[in-house]
């Protein structure tokens, strides 16, 4: 598969992007352990730096500097190394520096996603609040832009309407768990 | 409210809705707030959609895994019936049409039984039928399903049952053949092999027959184990060129796909060829000074004219000649790269039914190529008799490094051998070696020839270049020598007074003077004659007169020819003369006193063309045009201008220039083919002066060693407590056994009295060096060859002589018990040497080798210009100018990469630093290979 290609279907949310982006799984994970990542941890990893690239490539405007095999390659890097500087005492503190500007990007990109999640922390803990079903309803909705009467056929509503007056339920309950957070 | 903040958020109000809508936001506290809120829940859902998505993802990517195809060479015995769907006769199912696999494509293919046929289906199975194989019935038709993978297996409904127990599917196919609709059996002892393609093998996959039941299922029975049969290509299938010849090739303009060309071109290159190259001419040969004594005039025009004096004698010419044999390159060299005549050898016949002539052993001999180990193939090529895997284990077992993996992974395949493999192909070795050899010879004769023919026609031109340079002077001399009396015996005419006798001695330019008074005349007429022009001067009360008249001359399209000569010929002096060339005028002056002829000739293809006229007194500038003439013609209009007081005829000069037109032509395509020999020899030889010799298993123990026995004292760039030891192998490069003695007990030959041995004792004040004698020669000399290596010197070498090879037929079990073939995850990070460098010297380093880091003598202010980035980091970090600072740096090195790993600390932190400083400070052909090495093995250890 093209980049090009791959790019269009991760944009549209096909399940085959997603899928195709695990063939370069083995390589990175082999870097991985070779640098003293333990086997079980590098599936995590791994899955960061694709919520990294999935998550950029959600800006229309994005446009990828190289290949997308090498552009994971190097946030998987650095997803490692920021995670052990972060959870090992003595096993390989290492700093990375982005010598590359494909590197400082990605370096540059996963900053952006901790600190994305960091501040979001308590939107996830109030999406964790409210029922699978309002969380799944919410994620159809935003993350790819269901129209209301896909939302309805999906989660068997009888009409859009319903299915409308549903997702500003869910919405709601999850505003007043997020105030509730924030208030406390 | 929610809907009106959702709209807003997803961009779907108006412009000016949107302005009103933030407008309210910038006044209610309550609302903007609601508006983040709502913001970060979109976000944060969105995110966990994508991740949820992410791992979906992953679980369909390990379902499918599980159902991975692996590669198989089968042989499909001829057996009940064709295929693994066989359907037992008396258990067919009731309704015909609802057969198993009835939903996958079917791949038809017309078969002429005449031939053997291969085929391939879309998915990359691949059978060979061979001829006749249903017996003689012309051409048939032969059906091919295939469920390969996860999602056709489930949409045929088939499952993967042998009797209760679940299989593990590599692939399923069905293979049915057919004439006018009758299915066909395989003939009596034909059979058909399949391929099926994988990224992964695994040895117990096994082939079983599939048998349905009544109610449509199939059930697997019959297992067989799979043979690994290696499938034997042609040579022409089979890429032997060393990685990146064919690149090369096409790069210079010629064409790749002409096996027959890059062939030729390959083996062209023997086994002697290391670097050395045949001295070609840049230029045109000059007449070196101490050949003839030169004097420098100055012309009219002010340029300066060489008029050499001692023309040479004959056997003088010998002497150049002798002097112009090139020096055959050095044919010794200690690094074993593979040769081309190596790899012609193996193309032959005899190894057409070996496992040389299949795609696993082109992607073996691809790394050995790398490797540029000649050892590792010739262990290939003596055991073709064994399965390749013995072979694979073996190799891997002597190499290092991302290399060794490779070879495990091939080791662990556990491949076959071919069909046809026998025991006697235990004896193609000896017979590989004598062809190597043969081919070789052949390969060096041919060079040879081609070598000295550019010898000979060097030499031959050097001769030609004397001799015509010689004559030119000779007449040159004479001609001046008598225009300066005829301009003498006129200036004594017109000044009335008598020319003194006998004229100008031959061969020097002192004018007799014969009375004080006759001084200034004779040097006026003396300058006149000499820059040609014109004198006017009065003596004695008369005019005295010499004039000289310019004349230019230019050619119609000149350009159109190959060489264009012009000639004066004056009728009282005894040669013609030669007019240059000054821009796009040919111009000279002529003296009033003599009569010219003008003649012009050039060449072109071959053929001549010629002008001639007489010249008027003063003919100013001539336009003329020149008319084609026989070469024939040409000679006989010439032979008018011989004058037999000439060194050379007006034919013979244009002979030598003819000559001298072919000879350079010639000489710029062998300078063409040469540069373009030594580009592919760059990629013949890869480890000619790359530092990939460096990566072999001696240098790596090398390493070890030195680190835990020489580390302590010595340092390779910096004096420690013992000398800086880079640099020290090329020092003692002619005795280096002095070298090992001294390295194993240095003590000893102090006390003997050895010269060297108390000049680095007394140097180092008496201070002893620790004995080594737990050290064998060969561990010292590796740790010399890993010195060597790191030193970087100019021309780097192979293990040192005498140095141990590991021996060829050293036989390592296949088995897992081997530590060498079992699963290596281990990072290759544990044999580092540590090399102390320490950053607060950094004024006072001395210069070191390129490759070693860092070159500069200032480091900081190297890493400020190459590694900006780091540089910043370190500076943010620490304080550089604080007097705890210090900074030290070890390498790893994965073939040519070298990462390095730079510790900083201060009295208060420390901080480690990872840079890639492979991609700087290399030559390009090395940054090349780094990146082919390490883009494949390194960078995914």
């Amino acid at each position: 598969m093209k980049d090009s290609l791959l790019l269009t279907k991760l944009r549209a949310g096909d399940p085959k992007g997603f899928q195709k982006l695990y063939d370069y799984f083995p390589v990175i994970q082999k870097w991985l352990v070779a640098n003293g990542c333990e086997k079980n941890q590098t599936q995590d990893i791994f899955q960061q730096a694709l919520l990294v690239l999935c998550e950029k490539v959600q800006d229309p405007a994005f446009e990828l500097s190289a290949k997308i095999e090498t552009y994971l390659f190097s946030v998987s890097k650095f997803v490692w190394y920021n995670y052990a500087r972060k959870n090992s005492g003595k096993n390989l503190p290492l700093k990375q520096v982005p010598t590359e500007l494909l590197e400082l990007e990605a370096s540059n990109d996963l900053d952006a996603l901790y600190e994305k999640e960091t501040k979001l922390d308590y939107a996830f803990k109030a999406l964790e609040l409210i029922s699978e079903r309002c969380k799944a309803m919410l994620q159809l909705f935003y993350l790819k832009k269901k129209t209301m009467a896909e939302l309805a056929k999906e989660f068997g509503f009888k009409s859009e309407k319903v299915a409308k007056n549903q997702k500003y339920k869910c919405l709601q309950y999850a505003k007043q768990k997020a105030l509730q957070l924030i208030s406390e | 409210m929610e809907e009106m903040i959702d709209n807003y958020l997803l961009g779907l109000l108006s412009e000016a809705e949107t302005k009103a809508f933030e407008l309210r936001i910038a006044s209610d506290d309550k609302l903007a707030r609601e508006v983040t809120i709502q913001r970060d829940l979109m976000q944060a859902a969105k995110l966990q959609g994508l991740k949820l998505e992410i791992n979906n993802a992953y679980r369909k990517v390990r379902m499918g895994k599980m159902l991975k195809t692996a590669f198989i060479t089968t042989l499909l015995a001829a057996l009940v019936g064709l295929g693994i769907f066989y359907i037992t006769q008396n258990k067919k199912p009731k309704i015909d049409t609802t057969e198993v696999g009835a939903s996958l494509p079917n791949n038809l293919f017309e078969i002429d039984n005449t031939k053997d046929t291969v085929i391939e289906t879309p998915s990359g199975l691949i059978f060979h039928i061979p001829a006749n194989a249903f017996g003689d019935i012309g051409s048939y038709d032969l059906e091919i399903k295939e469920a390969l993978d996860a999602l056709d297996i489930m949409e045929t409904g088939l499952s993967t049952m042998s009797d209760s127990n679940l299989l593990a599917t590599a692939g399923m196919f069905k293979i049915t053949a057919s004439k006018d609709g009758v299915e066909l059996q395989l003939a009596d002892g034909k059979q058909i092999t399949a391929q099926v393609p994988t990224d992964e093998v695994d040895p117990d996959i096994m082939l079983f027959d599939g048998v349905e039941d009544s109610t449509g299922n199939v059930n697997w029975v019959n297992p067989k184990k799979i043979k690994n049969y290696l499938v034997n290509r042609s040579f022409d299938d089979l890429n032997f060129y060393p990685p990146g010849y064919l690149a090369k090739v096409a790069e210079n303009g010629y064409d790749e796909g002409n096996k027959q060309f890059t062939d030729s071109l390959y083996w062209s290159f023997d086994c002697g060829v290391r670097g050395e190259y045949y001295n070609i001419p840049t230029t045109s040969m000059t007449i070196s000074a101490n050949r003839v004594s030169l004097t420098t005039m100055k012309r009219a025009d002010g340029s300066l004219d060489t008029i050499f004096y001692k023309p040479l004698e004959a056997h003088e010419y010998d002497t150049v000649y002798e002097e112009s044999q090139y020096q055959v390159p050095n044919s010794e060299s200690d690094i074993k790269q593979i040769c081309p005549a190596s790899i012609k050898a193996l193309q032959t016949k005899r190894f057409a039914k070996t496992y040389i002539a299949t795609k696993e052993f082109e992607q073996r001999l691809q790394h050995l190529f790398e490797i540029c180990d000649e050892t590792s193939l010739d262990i290939y090529i003596a055991n073709l008799d064994k399965d390749i895997c013995y072979a694979d284990s073996i190799v891997a077992s002597r190499m290092s490094g991302s290399k060794k993996e490779i070879f495990q992974r091939f080791a662990a395949q556990k491949l076959g051998n071919t069909e046809k493999a026998n025991p006697a192909f235990a004896k193609l070795a000896a017979y590989h070696k004598k062809k190597k050899d043969a081919f070789d010879q052949a390969a060096k004769r041919a060079r040879d020839k081609v070598l000295s023919k550019y010898a000979k026609a060097d030499a031959d031109k050097e001769v030609r270049d004397l001799k015509q340079a010689a004559d030119e002077n000779k007449d040159r001399i004479d001609n001046y020598h008598k225009e300066l009396n005829t301009n003498m015996v006129e200036a004594y005419r017109q000044a009335g007074l008598p020319y003194p006798s006998p004229p100008l001695p031959k061969g020097t330019y002192i004018i007799p003077i014969t009375t004080m008074g006759w001084k200034n005349l004779d040097k006026y007429v003396l300058e006149s004659t000499t820059t040609r022009t014109s004198l006017k001067t009065t003596y004695n009360g008369k005019d005295i007169s010499i004039e000289y008249h310019p004349l230019s001359v230019q050619i119609e399209n000149e350009d159109n020819f190959d060489f264009v000569r012009v000639y004066l010929i004056p009728d009282k002096l005894p040669s013609f003369q030669k007019v240059n060339k000054k821009g796009i005028f040919y111009k000279e002056t002529l003296n009033e006193l003599f009569d010219y002829e003008l003649v012009c000739v050039a060449q072109k293809d071959g053929a001549y063309y010629f002008y001639q006229s007489e010249l008027a007194k003063n003919p100013g500038s001539k336009f003329i045009s020149l008319m084609p003439k026989s070469r024939k013609e040409v000679q006989r209009l010439l032979q008018k201008y011989n004058k037999s007081t000439s060194a050379r005829s007006l034919s013979d000069e244009l002979e030598y220039e003819a000559e001298t037109f072919l000879y350079n032509k010639d000489l710029k395509k062998r300078q063409k083919k040469e540069a373009f020999r030594r580009e592919i020899e760059e990629v013949i030889w890869p480890c000619l002066d790359g530092k990939v010799s460096c990566a072999e298993a001696i240098v790596e123990e090398g390493e070890k060693l030195f680190a835990a026995n020489c580390a302590s004292c010595h340092n390779l760039n910096n004096k420690l407590i013992g000398p800086a030891l880079a640099g020290i192998v090329d020092k003692y490069e002619e005795d280096y056994q002095w070298l090992i003695a001294f390295t194993k007990n240095n003590q000893k030959l102090i006390k003997s009295g050895d010269d060297r041995a108390n000049a680095i004792y007394k140097e180092y004040n008496g201070a002893p060096m620790n004995v080594f004698e737990n050290l064998s020669d060969d561990q010292i000399l590796s740790i010399y060859s890993y010195i060597d290596c790191m030193s970087g010197s100019a021309t780097p070498r192979g293990p040192m002589p005498g140095a141990s090879e590991p021996t060829i037929l050293k036989i390592v079990e296949n088995d897992s018990k081997d530590p060498a073939l079992s699963d290596t995850t281990e990072p290759i990070t544990l044999s580092i040497p540590i090399i102390p460098f320490d950053i607060t010297q950094r004024d006072t380093i001395p210069q070191t080798s390129p490759n070693t880091f860092p070159t500069q003598t200032n480091l900081f202010a190297h890493l400020m210009t190459e590694y900006p980035a780091f540089y910043n980091q370190l500076e943010q970090d620490f304080d550089l100018k604080d007097s705890t600072f210090h900074a030290s740096f070890r390498v790893i090195h994965c073939n040519l990469k070298r990462t390095s790993f730079i510790t900083a600390s201060n009295a208060n932190k420390t901080e480690q630093y990872e840079i890639d400083m492979s991609t700087i400070g290399m030559k390009a052909r090395e940054r090349k290979k780094f990146f082919e090495l390490c883009s494949q093995d390194c960078a995914r250890i």
